[in-house]
């Protein structure tokens, strides 16, 4: 112990100063991964709250540029060969009467899914011809364009805009399959009760359950009616919009 | 490291507090303005197929 003398003799005595332990290991590890776990966390957030709604607002921005009395016109669906040519735009009540996304063939993330919004499936038939006009979107995660695919049931309808036609799908069946059943998507869906040739079909296809993806959403639809363009929107979607 | 931010930080307790409050605003604004949307480009950039 450290002491001063003063000059009447008296001697002050210091405390020692108590040294400051230095952080163990444990300490400094325990600190990264609650770091780790705050950022893991937040991203999460990001992904799920922020980015999903910036791009969902884009994609509608997007599709609200293109129709057949505006500016950028879609492809003809017979001439829609390559992965991204947009051939024509969808319309779900059902999911608000603000929704809207672009259709575009292929279903790869880029640039359809993720920037676009909903993808046709190569190979299935296009709108309004007999067999399947299927198409997938994204559940959860940029833009979710078929985030409440669950929520379709018996009398909705689905409206699909190209150059030429309007094109209105109604409401058949849902289904959860796994993602290994690609069956779903033939002319003839093997599952879908009263299925039969000659009919003209629409299938929906997303992930399910939202967040998990282990399992597919399958939505069937059928061809309703045709209605030319120059005859005007359908008036359903008039009323909704 | 968040005990030793807070032993370096001048002033007071409530200074202090916010101090971190200024701090963490920072960091959530440059995570979430640059460093999210770097890292979600990084991790979807390859062409991706599912949904």
């Amino acid at each position: 112990m450290t002491f001063t003398n003063l000059p009447d003799g008296t001697k002050i005595y210091w405390a020692p100063v108590p040294k400051r332990s230095k952080p163990s290991v444990l300490l400094i590890v325990g600190e990264l991964l609650v770091t780790i776990g705050i950022l893991l966390g937040l991203f999460a957030v990001y992904e799920v709250f922020i980015h999903d709604e910036v791009v969902a607002s884009a994609q509608t921005n997007l599709a609200k540029e293109f129709g057949h009395e505006s500016k950028q016109q879609f492809i003809y669906p017979s001439k829609a060969k390559h992965l991204g040519d947009i051939f024509a735009k969808m319309y779900v009540p059902r999911f608000g009467s603000e929704w809207t996304r672009l259709v575009a063939q292929g279903t790869r993330w880029h640039p359809v899914l993720n920037e676009i919004g909903v993808g046709h499936y190569n190979n299935s038939a296009m709108p309004g011809e007999v067999g399947n006009f299927a198409v997938a979107g994204h559940r959860g995660g940029f833009g979710g364009a078929f985030k409440n695919i669950h929520r379709l049931v018996a009398g909705d309808r689905v409206y699909v805009e190209t150059n030429d036609h309007w094109y209105v799908y109604k409401y058949l069946q849902t289904k959860i399959v796994d993602p290994s059943d690609v069956s779903v998507i033939k002319p003839v869906p093997p599952e879908l009760v009263g299925a039969h040739a000659g009919a003209s079909y629409m299938t929906m296809t997303s992930c399910t359950p939202i967040f998990v993806n282990t399992q597919r959403i399958v939505v069937w639809l059928e061809l309703e009616k045709t209605i030319p363009v120059a005859d005007g929107a359908p008036k359903e979607l008039e009323v909704v919009n | 490291m968040y005990l030793w931010l807070w032993r370096v930080l001048p002033g007071k307790r409530l200074v202090k507090l916010l101090q971190v409050v200024l701090l963490s605003a920072l960091a959530l604004a440059g995570l979430y303005f640059f460093v999210f949307p770097w890292l979600d480009s990084l991790l979807y950039s390859e062409p991706g197929q599912g949904l």
